[in-house]
């Protein structure tokens, strides 16, 4: 008699299909007997099973696609005993165990193996492997038991035992396959359980996709004391629920929610958990496959208690059980999760009379679908929870699969310890992390605490002061010149009353005159505060009131110092001949490295704009690191392009006059013009140059960027840097290296580097590792190191900490926090906004702002995340995403692809549903904001007419197209299929898959191999694929 | 109503064959039920008497012996 597969049966089925070389569900044991076993009573005992147990009987065979299972009348099987006790040692028998256990079965033939390995006179290993589609966890504790009577009874002598008639595996699968399927409220329970998944929980940003079967298994003991403690709390009329067991499962489901919210940082959770489905008498003694696994939901907040998300796990788990046992597993259902959580506890500890203990044995893989996947066992009836964690090696690595159940372990000890502290409270990381980021964080190195940002610079001018120092168009300065010039500026302002710590406000078009004012601005010991020179007006006045500076200096026609009675404006024009006056010689000032060298006004997303107070000692440092790890010569050639507003440009402006380099001043404007910063950089060979990435993408495609031989290095900063640009320019300039910078003005430029090498050109560009004497801090909400890989806002501590915002002490208190990871007095850590996280190598990943932290139906996501996965996969060389008040998202992109873009498909790959922008809108370029970078405020109000989202329908074109569609049509049931359109989007599961597979092998009477419809999912990629192969085997 | 749960728990959920349950027998207590026998229950009592049980009442203290059952159930009306 053959039967079909029941829906539990089933989803095994596919994925033994989908990956047909490994033993992916091997469920193998052994037992660990310790006595002098009677080895003929314990083969025949072993027939007797086989022949009590259809399930050890059943063969699977396949017609037209569709699995059977039949079992065998009877099967003659001769126990394998294997005799160790001679010459082997444990590890020889560990091997003999891993090895077997790995080899696969043939379920056509025999859906076990096993053997008796004799260790010696008093110890016998029982080794067992069967194939998940008849077993399952309490399945064991049955064939175990029964094993030990038939056993008893043998050895013995006596009669077999007087067993009640165990009803047959096949006839539970026969009820199950008439199941009335629809008439059941279950289903719809698990439809709309289904629906309300908004998404699957990401682990320390590892990215699941592309990936093998190959796992690895991690298992740690809970130990006795925290077992005990545990049980102990679960007898809290609080937490108790009918059982123990019951119990227990309860609050291990709370633990893994709580884990899964500290690692994803996602509210709305899911894990799939099994279900022994063992409710019904009749069954109760039936070896067989009956397990079902079903999704366990929680809405887990930073406010919970662990108590408290026990209490609602209780709630669910008791939904889901009742549910449960009517329910009928379906792909959809299978699909729902990615981690599978399981919890056996069944007592191994005797057979017949003598002790026993067991394991599991780990076959090496585990579904590629549920990759991360946790069991908690307690064979011995020890008392002692051991957990086992099937780890895919493809998304975990070595390093990690050691820390995740550190991680997990300590949620328990939190819970053992206080039971009512709240997530939020609990730090996740391990020690060995902890000293992980800490020696990446070691980044001392001595700096000159005398030392201001115009101290080398003074010692060039003695070194070589007839080099030349400045150019710009057709003037240029020696640096003599040019000291003395600014130094003639310094004895004006001193004059004028400015003193230390005194700030004096600079709106200069860029010019040689800009270069004297702000050299000669530090000079007299004074911050400089750098204006926008097209800044409007009011903008303007409210800078002025904020900073309450007294001086200004101007060279353009925007400017009407009438407007400003009570600060004194010059014209630096119309000052030339009052300065020349002044003496050139050094003024007499002494200029503290903790004095204020500029301030920086910054607008932050939101809010008024605010001063940054940057002081000599961090700017200096950054300078020295700069020039510490890409060090230049007089022989290099500077642009300054950057705008002086801007703080990138504090490296342009003095780094190459500290070494003795030449600094060409770009025209002002020029900076946004690829044609003029291509003349310069021909005209006086620049070696060295910056670009914000936007800025950089659009440089690259001047036909002339080619003859640019002399650039060397190009450092990139202010936004993310797309890997897309970085190729891209390396194709063009073979001889440049690219390099990565990131920091707010609160941290004196830049913070961290990376030096984007030609070798490690895939995934995203990080934004790398601390600079000298800087460190960086990933923490949660409460200023706990959150564990490598998991976002967390980034901090910066160290020397290039801004001294606060200027006249802004609550804000400063907000955002510069005392440095709780250093023992220096009055350290402090500047808080930034931005979302990061460590990579495993310890460079950081750059994610977004926590502002632009979007919340979509309750799932914490971050629009840089998307757009980074656009950039990497879609033929796009710009995007931008954004959300709309309707939590609809738009993607903005620019693109040299004529085709249409099947952005959905391509996404679909590798961003759950609800991270894929609705809307995909093609630009002819992305608006800019004043720095360079794309201007999302400009982006929004932009009107477009949204692009057809219809899929334009492709009709299928020859012979294999059409074969093709015709099979999928009949398969899927729909009236007409598209040969651009996408298996798995026309709801192709992995069911239909087979079927299709199998149809096209009866056709074309070759066997592709099942997962090639996931690789080829349009008819369009499988027709050519098809037509390659055949066209092969013609040859 | 008691003899229709005592059927249903006989025929299709006890964990062993069993001839009697007295009322007051602690039915997960004395291993005739398990958890997921409980849920089996709850499924069959919402089903026979077309009421529905919400998550918080599925206590031990409803659902421990036959007599806390049918008190639980007349009061669902």
């Amino acid at each position: 008699m053959k039967l079909g597969l029941t829906a539990s049966q089933l989803s095994l089925w596919v994925g033994q299909k989908l990956n047909p070389e490994v033993p992916l569900y091997n469920t193998a044991a052994y037992y660990d007997i310790a006595g002098p076993v009677n080895e003929a009573a314990f083969v025949s005992a072993f027939q007797l099973l086989i022949n009590a147990t259809d399930a050890l009987r059943i063969q699977f065979f396949e017609e037209d696609g569709i699995p059977y299972q039949a079992a065998q009348e009877s099967l003659e099987y001769q126990l394998e005993i294997i005799d160790f006790s001679s010459t082997n040692t444990d590890t020889d028998i560990s091997d003999w165990l891993l090895d077997r256990c790995r080899q696969k079965l043939d379920i056509t033939e025999k859906v076990f193996d096993a053997a008796l390995l004799k260790i010696h006179e008093d110890r016998y290993i029982w080794f067992l492997n069967l194939h998940h589609l008849v077993t399952d966890g309490f399945s064991r504790k049955i064939i175990f038991s029964r094993m030990a009577e038939f056993y008893a009874s043998l050895d013995t002598g006596t009669q077999l035992p007087d067993i009640e008639p165990i009803s047959p595996y096949l006839e539970y699968v026969k009820t199950e396959l008439n199941r009335p399927e629809s008439s059941s409220s279950e289903t719809t329970y698990w439809e709309d359980k289904i629906e309300s998944i908004k998404g699957l929980p990401t682990f320390y940003g590892q990215k699941a996709r592309d990936i093998g079967t190959s796992a690895t298994r991690i298992t740690v003991s809970l130990g006795s004391d925290r077992s005990n403690s545990l049980k102990h709390i679960a007898q809290n009329s609080e937490l108790r629920s009918f059982s123990m067991q019951l119990t227990l499962f309860n609050i291990f489901s709370a633990v893994l929610m709580a884990y899964l919210y500290k690692i994803s940082g996602q509210n709305q959770l899911v894990v799939g958990t099994t279900n022994h489905n063992r409710s019904n008498r009749k069954f109760r003694h039936t070896a067989g496959h009956f397990v079902k696994v079903f999704p366990l939901t929680a809405e887990v907040q930073e406010e919970d208690t662990l108590a408290g998300l026990v209490r609602k796990l209780t709630l669910e788990n008791n939904e889901q059980l009742k549910h449960g046992v009517n329910g009928l597993v379906s792909p959809e259902i299978n699909r729902s999760y990615n981690v599978i959580f399981n919890y056996v506890s069944s007592d191994f500890s005797k057979f017949a009379d003598f002790p026993a203990t067991t394991a599991w044995l780990p076959n090496g893989h585990i579904d590629t679908q549920h990759y991360f996947q946790c069991h908690i066992t307690d064979f011995d009836a020890s008392g002692d929870y051991k957990l086992h964690f099937d780890l895919n090696n493809d998304v975990f690595s070595a390093d990690l699969q050691q820390s995740i159940p550190e991680h997990f372990m300590n949620i328990i000890d939190a819970f053992l310890a206080d039971q009512h502290s709240n997530l939020g409270e609990i730090s996740l990381i391990t020690t060995s992390e902890i000293q992980k980021i800490e020696a990446w964080n070691n980044t001392e190195v001595h700096l000159d605490p005398n030392e201001t940002l115009l101290s080398k610079f003074e010692f060039q001018v003695e070194k070589s002061p007839a080099t030349t120092a400045l150019v710009f168009g057709d003037e240029s300065y020696t640096y003599k010149e040019f000291n003395d010039k600014a130094n003639q500026l310094a004895h004006f302002l001193i004059k004028s009353g400015v003193g230390a710590n005194d700030i004096v406000a600079v709106s200069l078009d860029r010019s040689l005159e800009m270069m004297v004012c702000i050299y000669g601005i530090l000079k007299a010991g004074a911050a400089y505060l750098p204006l926008d020179t097209n800044l409007p007006v009011e903008r303007l006045r409210f800078i002025a009131d904020d900073a309450k500076f007294k001086w200004l200096f101007y060279n353009h026609n925007n400017f009407s110092a009438d407007l400003f009675p009570d600060i004194d404006c010059y014209d630096v024009g119309q000052l030339a001949k009052e300065l020349s006056h002044n003496p050139t010689s050094k003024p007499r000032i002494s200029t503290e490295a903790n004095q204020l060298a500029y301030i920086i006004y910054t607008s932050g997303s939101t809010g008024e704009p605010k001063g940054v107070k940057c002081h000599h000692k961090g700017i200096v440092n950054r300078l020295d690191w700069m020039n510490r790890d890409y060090p230049i010569s007089p022989e290099d050639n500077f642009i300054q392009k950057t705008p002086v507003t801007f703080d990138v440009s504090l490296w342009e402006l003095f780094w190459p006059l500290q070494q003795g380099a030449k600094l060409i001043i770009e025209q002002p404007e020029g900076h946004k013009d690829p044609e003029q910063l291509v003349s310069t950089i021909l005209a006086h060979q620049v070696s060295v140059i910056h670009f914000v990435p936007s800025m950089l993408n659009v440089f690259i495609t001047h036909p002339r960027v080619r003859d640019c031989g002399s650039l060397k290095h190009i450092f990139c900063s202010g936004e993310a840097l797309p890997l897309k640009t970085v190729k891209q320019t390396y194709e063009i300039l073979d001889q440049v290296e690219i390099f990565n910078l990131y920091g707010p003005t609160e941290a004196s430029v830049d913070v961290t580097s990376w030096h984007c090498s030609r070798e490690n050109l895939k995934g995203s560009v990080p934004i790398g590792f601390p600079v000298a004497n800087t460190r960086i801090y990933i923490l949660d909400e409460h200023l706990n190191s959150v564990p490598l890989g998991v976002k967390g806002e980034l901090y910066i501590g160290g020397v290039q900490v801004a001294a606060g915002y200027l006249n802004r002490e609550q804000l400063t208190q907000e955002r510069f926090l005392d440095d709780p990871f250093v023992q220096t007095q009055g350290a402090k850590m500047y808080k930034t906004g931005d979302v990061a996280r460590y990579r495993e190598d310890g460079a950081i990943e750059y994610l977004g702002r926590t502002d632009s932290q979007i919340k979509l139906r309750g799932i914490r996501i971050e629009l840089g995340e998307i757009e980074n996965i656009i950039e990497q996969h879609c033929p796009v060389s710009e995007v931008a995403v954004l959300v709309n008040s309707k939590e609809v998202l738009f993607a903005y992109y620019t693109s040299n692809e004529t085709a249409s873009i099947l952005f959905k498909d391509i996404l679909d790959q590798w961003l759950p549903d609800y991270m894929i922008p609705t809307h995909f809108i093609a630009l002819d370029e992305l608006p800019l904001s004043k720095n360079g970078k794309v201007d999302k405020r400009a982006l929004q109000e932009l009107d477009v007419e949204m692009a057809d989202e219809a899929v334009n329908f492709v009709a299928p074109e020859g012979e294999i197209e059409e074969l093709l569609a015709g099979i999928w049509k009949e398969v899927l049931g729909l009236e007409q299929i598209g040969s651009n359109q996408n298996f798995i989007a026309l709801g192709g599961h992995s069911l239909a898959a087979i079927r299709v597979t199998t149809r096209i092998n009866e056709e074309i009477e070759i066997n592709f191999p099942l997962n090639k419809i996931f690789e080829l999912p349009t008819i369009k990629e499988y027709a050519s694929f098809i037509e390659e192969t055949l066209i092969k085997l013609l040859d | 109503m008691t003899d229709r749960i005592i059927a249903y728990i006989k025929e299709e959920i006890s964990l062993e064959p069993i001839d009697e349950i007295d009322l007051d027998e602690d039915l997960l207590g004395s291993g005739i039920l398990d958890s997921l026998g409980v849920m089996k229950l709850v499924a069959f009592l919402e089903e026979e008497y077309s009421i529905k049980i919400m998550p918080e009442d599925m206590t031990v203290e409803n659902f421990s012996t036959l007599r806390t059952i049918t008190d639980f159930i007349s009061k669902q009306g």
